[in-house]
């Protein structure tokens, strides 16, 4: 629905060998795996790989279906998982994808795959998202891959090489029949180039091309007496192979002179910072080419690693620093003890130079590195270079007496989850009792930032209210928890609501049921009542009647916009908090954002068709509001700002609400429930008027003489 | 000194600082498709996340000559080395300056509107960024080569949609010396982007013609206000009273205070008295300019700080009561701004007013003796008869809605009997006395007197306001005289503490604290000075 790929961009998927691909890291990704021929693809959406669903999604019905592949949107990541089970029962190839979240969600399911092993190929995408702009807490892929016995690929910044790895990786995966990890970094996913391309390989086995059926093995089972053999052939002959083929096959590449006595080991995207530094340093070029004293390793498959390669880099070497981003810090690990394995003996440094944890933004490199190619080249100048650099930074932040404002992501104009948090925010001002609102992950994990400040604790996907069990019982305190409709799909019902219920939990519950998986760039999920792909479900999964089979006596749902009706119900089934007993309060509207897509065309079409159409706009008045800002202490709305009022003798702007407004009415709302202003209104334009409605109109600018000082128009005048 | 050779083409580098969901990343796919077009390799990289939702969205692109040639591209920009800046939004583009990105040869180009975020918008003063801050930052880098320009008004202006601003900024950007490309690589990167084609070519045209004939201005920040001539707000306010006998009150009564009260105070006045005349009568007004005088009576310090003292005053007298309201939602040029705001052209439209009045905004328009009569009575047949609250929604466009406004409006005739007026008229005296009582400093009389402008509000909003000036008037004042005692200064420490009382009704409490911080500070300082 909101999967945002031209019919041009996804065109280009059909492209053949040589022909060229313009596009971001999820349309170079799924090129890859069309070349590989893969038979089936799943996930759960995520940033950043929430865009590779979105462009398997909009590629189903133009190219993928035809191609024989099976799509599902995946329940969560766990059922993503799963689906690699066909790869290991038959030679199929398949992919999945999740956020780096979704790896502890998916563990138990990769680890019984990943020990199994593969047949032709089975490979997850993670989004890889360690950085500043990530919405994740802080993780690394790597440490779980290597526990998991994943082959893990984290490629250098260039959409042509991402491009390579994904058919290596495949290709990898089949011939060490070990599942294959694939990184995708927001700075690959949401990178725009141009790449050229190959033959796509229409899958053997489809579902245009189907099995009689499935293969059975009792030896495919993951318990003993299986599981021995199974971790013998992962350990001695999978992992090894791949070890093996990594540097048969250079996956990892090397820049520079092979006879430099200093040496750089990077992975990811910690090249391209390197370069980039090195080229400001005068010790390389944008091109790749390296100062000969300088010779670098850039590990593009960061497990497993090749002893034998990383031993030959090393060896004739007097300085080798090793690049690693984040902790746990496993590749210094793994350095170190081949060093002392093969009795090397070398200057090695890495996280005793680089910074040990956060992402290695240049500002933050820049010196670590420039402060070891000094010592190890014996020169002076890098220090220096790269100091005038940071100098300059310092000197544009002088003048900047006051720090700029961070401006951090809101509710959008008309989210029904806003009034949600508007209305819990006022009952706090009004009775001053603090309830513990336990959040979950969604868009409403932003109510934790100004305004609303009320997402108290935000602990994992689906974990929202057992997060709020020990906190309530611990304390006097009253819980009012909430959850996404997406999110209780996703595992909340399980985690949540059934703990909550079956413990005896004392819990408000307000399920934000939105129609859509939104956070994720608006995905569907089963409330929406349509497969990702587009075709109508075929069964009603309805949020009240599953809470009611689970037992839940008191479910209410209400209209989050009309606040009377909703504080009335929320406080009927708040009443009883402090006995043991679930209580769910669902609050129903469509995302105004899904919502304004389908709304805005229709009414277009019908305003040109001449049917009577009604558009709603709030507004203030600037001559009544006096500029005390309380109404934005309630509500944060984009639409809702400040401008210069028309009384030059007061010290502050007013409010003021723009064209963006989609007339929700929820500022109308809140300064009514928090007994604010008299200075909001709403205007009701009516296009295609009917015949009465017109006399109303013109008998209404007669006797007001207030609207005679507007213009007039003829009372049969239609506005297109 | 190394064997590479180096600076041997260095691409160019830009961020493009955005607020997210504004059309930033059709922006850079612009740029870059537009490079590519022009034979240039070119990649752009956006790192989105929930800021997708109205946060900072930062875009970073790379580009140089030769589209079929690889290149090392930096996944981040590096400070001081980036060299065309472009903010989608002011604040934005400070945000990209502050961090020192820009380099020492970087063109910066800029949208000088601004979208406010959520923190700037919550205090009730002094929430919102001084841009005069970026403005001259970005002097200060780019001394000729920024252009800071309000881009939703220039298309406008040329009669294009609102929307069109970031083709504007493109335009500017591809014509400006860092990149200096031809216009049709672009023009086919905005054709395939199918968003709005016509308008944005328009729009980047016009960008991109005024850089290279040299009109686009460098800086078009409307910056701080200046204060209006009271001529011209005389003149405006004429044309705005309604009735000729007003208008004429006004006019004497304006040239009655010019031959008395200095310029200073003039400007406040010719607002001023337009106002209260509007609130009530020219009788009103004059009340008001004889508290004026018997103020300036009070000798020069009191003069010193008359024009405050008039402003404040003039402000509070003009109290919001439901009649004021009534007057204000039933103006006819509230109705005409209506309809040029929501483009009403004949078409029905309803006008629906949000009111919620409560039991004190009630009984405060009815005449003191009954209203006491009323509350005396609710209030043991009601235990919650003083917070009651009566919200309303009423149509003022209809005619039933319009009249019934009109009706409360034309209870502001008996207005100086209400019990409103009575209490107004009560505290603003409470306030008068405690600037009296500190006439002998005028430091501090001058903070008396500035406290007033933390009054207002409706109901719940304007009580605590209030509250928050008795507290800041008693306790306040109290530990500013310890400052002052202390060898504090007081200017400083109370205009701090004025400026957190007036960030959000009910900040009594924090403001105290501010001045419980200064006072610790200096009994430190006193006491090591006493140990030395």
């Amino acid at each position: 629905m909101a999967h945002a790929f031209t019919d041009s961009d996804i065109d280009q998927l059909k492209g053949g060998a040589g022909s060229k691909l313009y596009g971001d890291g999820a349309l170079v990704v799924l090129k890859a795996l069309l070349e590989s021929g893969v038979s089936y693809f799943g996930g759960y959406p995520g940033a950043p790989t929430a865009n590779l669903l979105d462009a398997v999604a909009d590629a189903y019905e133009p190219v993928l279906k035809d191609y024989g592949m099976y799509f599902e949107s995946s329940s969560n990541e766990m059922a993503a998982a799963a689906m690699l089970a066909a790869s290991v029962y038959e030679p199929v190839r398949g992919a999945v994808t999740w956020k780096v979240l979704g790896n502890g969600v998916a563990t138990d399911v990769v680890d019984h795959v990943s020990q199994l092993g593969v047949k032709d190929g089975a490979m997850i995408i993670v989004g890889e998202d360690y950085g500043g702009s990530s919405t994740t807490v802080l993780q690394r892929t790597l440490p779980w891959a290597a526990k998991a016995g994943l082959v893990t690929i984290d490629p250098r910044g260039d959409q042509q090489l991402l491009h390579r790895m994904g058919k290596e990786g495949m290709d990898l995966s089949r011939d060490s029949q070990s599942v294959v990890a694939l990184l995708l970094r927001p700075h690959l996913s949401h990178a725009n180039s141009e790449i050229v391309v190959g033959d796509n390989l229409l899958p053997k086995i489809s579902t245009v091309h189907k099995l009689k059926e499935f293969r059975k093995d009792p030896t495919l089972f993951a318990l003993p007496p299986y599981s021995f053999q199974q971790e013998k052939s992962r350990f001695e002959t999978r992992l090894p192979t791949a070890a093996r083929l990594v540097a048969e096959r250079k996956l990892n590449e090397f820049f520079g002179n092979r006879d430099a006595k200093v040496g750089l080991i990077t992975h990811g995207t910690t090249y391209n910072t390197v370069l980039r530094l090195l080229s400001l340093m005068g010790l390389a070029d944008e091109f790749g080419a390296l100062d000969p004293r300088l010779h670098l390793l850039q590990l593009n498959v960061i497990h497993p690693l090749n002893d034998d390669q990383l031993a030959d880099f090393m060896s004739g070497k007097s300085h080798v620093l090793l690049i690693e981003e984040g902790q746990p810090e496993l590749l210094e690990l793994y350095l170190r003890a081949l060093l002392q394995k093969r009795s090397m003996s070398l200057s090695f440094s890495a996280h005793d130079r680089v910074p040990k944890f956060g992402e290695l933004s240049p500002e933050k490199l820049a010196l670590p590195l420039a402060g070891f190619v000094e010592e190890a080249l014996g020169f002076e100048g890098p220090v220096a270079s790269m100091q005038a650099l940071l100098d300059r930074k310092q000197q544009a932040g002088k003048l900047f007496p006051k720090p700029v404002p961070p401006r951090l992501p809101t509710f959008c104009s008309g989210c029904p989850e806003r009034p949600v948090f508007s209305q819990m925010k006022i009952d706090e001002y009004n009775t001053g009792v603090k309830h513990w609102h336990a959040g979950d992950v969604g868009c409403y994990g932003m109510a934790g930032y100004m305004p609303f400040e009320m997402a108290d604790s935000n602990i994992g996907m689906g974990g929202g209210l057992a997060a709020a069990s020990a906190v309530s019982a611990l304390s006097e305190q009253k819980n009012v928890s909430v959850v996404g409709d997406g999110t209780l799909w996703h595992s909340a019902f399980n985690t949540s609501a059934a703990n909550a219920i079956y413990n005896k939990q004392d819990a408000t519950y307000v399920v934000l049921d939105n129609k859509w998986t939104a956070m994720t760039g608006a995905h569907e999920n089963p409330n929406v009542g349509r497969l990702m792909n587009g075709e109508a479900m075929n069964a009603t999964m309805s949020i009240p009647a599953t809470f009611k089979a689970m037992g839940v006596k008191r479910i209410e749902t209400a209209n989050p916009y009309k606040f009377k009706e909703f504080q009335a119900k929320l406080k009927k089934i708040h009443k009883d908090a402090g006995t043991p007993q679930v209580r769910v309060l669902i609050s129903e509207a469509e995302c105004a954002l899904q919502a304004q897509r389908h709304i805005r065309p229709a009414r277009e079409e019908a305003i040109k068709v001449g049917k009577r159409v009604e558009i709603e706009r709030l507004g203030v008045d600037e001559e009544v509001c006096v500029g005390d800002h309380a109404c934005m202490r309630f509500n944060g709305c984009p639409s809702l700002s400040l401008k210069d009022g028309p009384n030059p003798l007061r010290t502050a702007p007013v409010a003021s609400i723009d064209k963006t407004c989609i007339g929700c009415g929820v500022c109308g709302e809140i300064s009514t429930a928090a007994q604010l202003c008299p200075s909001f209104y709403k205007v009701t334009k009516i296009e295609n008027a009917g015949l009465l409605e017109r006399w109303r109109e013109a008998i209404s600018r007669w006797l007001i003489p207030a609207k005679r000082g507007a213009p007039k128009a003829p009372p049969t005048a239609v506005q297109a | 000194m190394s064997a590479v050779e180096i600076g041997r083409s260095r691409a160019c580098r830009v961020l493009i600082g955005t607020v997210g969901g504004q059309g930033g990343g059709v922006l850079s796919d612009w740029l870059v498709h537009g490079l590519l077009e022009s034979g240039w390799g070119a990649s752009s990289i956006g790192l989105l996340g929930l800021s997708q939702r109205a946060g900072t969205v930062t875009y970073y692109c790379e580009g140089a000559p030769g589209r079929d040639v690889p290149r090392v591209a930096s996944m981040f920009g590096v400070p001081g080395e980036v060299d065309l800046v472009i903010g989608q939004e002011l604040l934005e583009l400070g945000r990209i300056l502050a961090a020192g990105f820009a380099a020492p040869h970087a063109v910066i180009v800029g949208n000088s509107a601004r979208y406010l975020t959520t923190a700037e918008k919550m205090p009730a003063e002094g929430g919102v960024y001084d841009t005069s801050i970026i403005v001259n930052a970005a002097r200060q880098l780019a001394p000729d080569r920024h252009y800071l320009f309000d881009a939703q008004r220039l298309v406008v202006e040329a009669g294009l949609p609102p929307l069109s601003s970031n083709a504007i900024l493109l335009g500017a950007a591809v014509a400006s010396p860092v990149l200096n490309l031809p216009r049709e690589g672009f023009h086919t990167a905005i054709e395939r982007s199918q968003v709005s084609v016509k308008a944005n070519i328009a729009a980047f045209n016009l960008g991109y013609e005024r850089v290279r004939d040299g009109s686009l201005p460098r800086t078009m920040v409307s910056g701080v206000k200046l204060p209006q001539e009271a001529s011209e707000t005389v003149r405006q306010r004429l044309s705005a009273i309604e009735g000729r006998a007003s208008q004429e009150a006004y006019r004497e009564l304006v040239d009655q205070c010019a031959a008395e009260f200095p310029a200073e105070v003039m400007s406040v006045l010719a607002e001023a008295l337009y106002r209260l005349i509007d609130f009530q009568d020219a009788r009103y007004a004059e009340d008001y300019i004889g508290r004026l005088r018997s103020m300036a009576a009070r000798g020069p310090s009191a003069q010193k700080l008359l024009a405050a003292y008039a402003r404040h005053l003039a402000n509070w007298l003009s109290y919001e009561d439901v009649s004021r309201v009534a007057q204000l939602k039933t103006r006819r040029q509230r109705f005409a701004g209506i309809e040029q705001e929501y483009e009403v052209n004949g078409q029905r439209y309803v006008v629906v007013d949000y009111l919620v009045p409560d039991t004190e905004q009630v009984l405060g328009a009815l005449p003191a003796g009954l209203a006491r009569l009323i509350e005396n009575i609710g209030r043991r047949l009601f235990s919650n008869f003083d917070r009651l609250k009566f919200p309303l929604r009423i149509k003022t466009s209809t005619v039933v809605g319009y009249w019934l406004m009109r009706l409360i409006a034309a209870q502001r005739r008996f207005r100086r009997g209400s019990l409103r007026h009575r209490q107004e008229l009560a505290l603003i005296e409470r306030w008068e006395l405690a600037i009296i009582q500190h006439l002998e400093r005028p430091e501090f009389a001058s903070l008396v007197v500035d406290a007033a402008r933390v009054v207002k509000g409706y109901g719940r909003t304007r009580r605590d306001a209030l509250e928050d000036l008795w507290l800041f008037l008693e306790q306040g004042m109290a530990r500013l005289h310890k400052i002052k005692a202390a060898e504090g200064d007081v200017k400083v420490a109370g205009a701090q503490a004025l400026a957190t009382l007036s960030r959000e009704a009910g900040s009594a409490a924090a403001s105290m604290k501010g001045l419980d911080a200064v006072l610790l500070v200096l009994s430190q300082r006193t006491a090591s000075v006493a140990v030395k």
